[in-house]
């Protein structure tokens, strides 16, 4: 049975109901409403962003849904993404955080998880001043603020 | 003198001479019939407006406090019987007006339906946001009774209580004496309302400026992922990074700062680790707490070893192969794991001597830091000790089977390397100076009024510290020098 979902700016996009319910949102909204033709409207998200995220989920059409014990391991590694999602994700900036804020919004666990892992992947391992450049943020600190910050966190820096 | 003019229901051969004689008088009489009817009229406004508009607060207040001022006024005037009949008919209509508001069951006289709505309406004006609507009816009906029994005004001692109720009628004589009393406690009310309310409001008023200046909208810079997402999605993104990442990009801006104070993991690890204690005067956040004994907690897990138990116990560095070589710094458990998903190869550079794949018992406890118990498990030869013929045998263990004990007891190399070299008393020195130098600021902070500390900057840095601790972090009490 297909679904309707409608963007922001008004797109129509039909999908299967076994890909549009990858999205708990999505699932929980067509088991309040019932068998339905009407479309489903999604006003936090773009046409460009829904149209990744239903690339994401037509993909993940058949994994299984993701028991919440196993995302509670503490020992978490941020490089353990697939490779098809590693290619999905390479997007810009903007496009990323809009898919991880989309992918939030739908509670798409597995797509939010691979975008918080490539964010992660991008601060990881950068000085402040790199991560700075990289995000186009501008440091706040005055100057004997970011040293007393840098002392209380010397351990880390030695690292 | 004043009373006269209200006479209405005498001839009118009565009311012109009444009307004459006000004409003489200095005031006029109209002005006490004003009196006399005005708080009624402006009660019966107020009611109107309260039920309308229950939202202007300070006004309907006003117009209380008005309402008491010309109740007081009545109470001054001695009001003849046709007065107390007009009087009477007008609290009537006030309860009834009273009834409508606040629904009772009593109904059995005026007066004692008037004292159980005062006494209601005292108990609502204190729980509910209603209070200025009820204060309207408690007023009303407090003028009623003054007005309809003017014994009340006639002050008597304590004592009284048992004469009255003998010598009077009961119900009117015990009302009679009860009133005084619940005037005052409604007049103690209505001060207190009238003190109190336009303070809450005035507290409510900044508190709604505060929330405006808080809830006004702030530019988002949209390529910055801390200020963009929610909390949640933030601490998820830290979670995937190690904690001394975590510490590292706190110095990126304001925001990233409270984003990582924020992060759970520091308090868990606060609450998880005795040892740690809370945040004091010292260390103010969680995060600081934890940074101090950074060198014990693990990157992974954040369990926190100082290595007392065992050497090898304590978080070593581990360049993550599955991570580009990023290097964590993990704790035995997570290093054995590790370990045990990419085995380290052999050391071939040992002592090859003339026992070959062998070891001694002691060369396996001195080269790979094992105990006697440890290599309890293990099988030996037993050979004659070639130095000392009348000693014990001694005891040579497979080389590669030791290499494997130790790597499974220290959890790699790093851990064998670690507890030969006591690295776990070399941090702990470390960390003992760090602490040190923290408490030393600190009194060369509390010394400055008195003499001048050797280093100027380092008590420079302190201040603005303490400064910075103040600006930014809301959370704890201010440090005071005191």
């Amino acid at each position: 049975m297909p679904v309707t979902l409608v963007s922001l700016d008004n797109e129509n996009y039909v999908v299967d109901k076994e890909v549009a319910e990858r999205s708990i949102l999505i699932k929980n909204m067509l088991e309040d409403v019932g068998e339905t033709d009407s479309p489903i409207p999604l006003p936090n998200v773009t046409s460009t962003v829904l149209k990744k995220v239903i690339e994401y989920c037509e993909h993940h059409r058949n994994d299984p849904i993701q028991v919440p014990d196993e995302t509670d391991d503490p020992r978490k590694r941020s490089n353990d993404i697939e490779e098809w999602d590693m290619k999905f994700m390479q997007v810009d900036q903007e496009m990323l955080f809009e898919i991880i804020l989309a992918a939030n919004y739908l509670d798409i666990k597995p797509l939010l998880d691979v975008g918080c892992k490539t964010v992660a992947n991008i601060i990881k391992g950068k000085t402040p001043e790199e991560i700075r450049k990289a995000f186009n943020i501008v440091n706040d600190f005055t100057p004997e603020e970011e040293a007393q910050i840098r002392k209380e966190n010397e351990w880390a820096e030695d690292r | 003198m004043e009373t006269e003019p209200v006479i209405r229901k005498s001839s009118r051969l009565i009311e012109k001479a009444a009307a004459a004689a006000l004409k003489k008088a200095s005031e006029p009489p109209a002005s006490v019939a004003t009196l006399a009817r005005t708080p009624k009229r402006q009660q019966a406004k107020s009611t109107k407006e309260t039920s309308a508009k229950s939202d202007i607060k300070k006004t309907t207040i006003t117009r209380v406090s008005k309402a008491t001022k010309n109740t007081k006024t009545t109470k001054t005037t001695t009001p003849t019987k046709a007065t107390k009949a007009a009087n009477a008919t007008k609290t009537t209509k006030t309860a009834k007006a009273i009834k409508t508001t606040t629904p009772t069951k009593t109904t059995k006289t005026v007066k004692a339906a008037t004292a159980t709505k005062a006494t209601k309406v005292t108990k609502a004006t204190k729980t509910t946001k209603a209070a200025t609507e009820s204060t309207k009816p408690k007023t009303v009906t407090k003028r009623k009774k003054s007005e309809a029994t003017p014994a009340i005004e006639t002050k008597r001692p304590r004592r009284s209580k048992e004469i009255d109720s003998e010598g009077l009628a009961g119900d009117t004589a015990v009302e009679g004496k009860r009133q005084p009393t619940r005037k005052r406690k409604v007049d103690d009310d209505i001060s207190a309302e009238q003190e109190i309310k336009p303070k809450k409001t005035r507290a409510r008023a900044k508190e709604m400026i505060s929330l405006d200046v808080i809830l006004e909208p702030r530019p988002v810079n949209r390529s910055d992922p801390c200020s963009l997402f929610p909390t949640e999605i933030w601490q998820q993104i830290l979670g995937f990074l190690p904690l001394s990442q975590v510490a590292k990009i706190s110095s990126v801006s304001k925001a990233w700062l409270d984003g990582s104070r924020s992060f759970p993991a520091w308090k868990a690890i606060c609450d998880a680790c005795k040892a740690l204690g809370q945040p004091k005067l010292k260390y103010r956040t969680h995060m600081a707490l934890a940074c101090s004994r950074s060198c014990w907690i693990c990157d992974k897990c954040h369990s926190y070893s100082n290595g007392r138990l065992k050497a090898s116990d304590i978080p070593l560095p581990v360049a993550d192969e599955d991570d580009d070589d990023f290097v964590w710094s993990l704790c035995h458990s997570c290093r054995s794991d590790y370990y045990h998903r990419h085995p380290e190869p052999w050391h071939e550079k040992m002592n090859r001597n003339w026992r070959g794949d062998k070891i001694t018992k002691t060369d396996a406890c001195d080269m790979f830091h094992l105990s006697a118990n440890d290599l309890d498990g293990l099988y030996y030869d037993e050979c004659r000790n070639p130095y000392y013929r009348g000693a014990y045998p001694m005891k040579l263990f497979d080389r590669q089977e030791v290499q494997e004990l130790a790597l499974r007891v220290h959890a790699g190399w790093v851990g064998v390397s670690a507890a030969n070299n006591g690295l776990y008393r070399q941090r702990s020195a470390e960390c003992k100076a760090r602490d040190d130098k923290f408490v030393l600021r600190r009194f060369t902070r509390k010394n400055k009024k008195g003499a001048q500390p050797a280093d100027t900057s380092d008590a420079a840095i302190a201040t603005q510290s303490t400064e910075f601790h103040d600006q930014t972090q809301t959370q704890t009490q201010p440090y005071s020098e005191d």
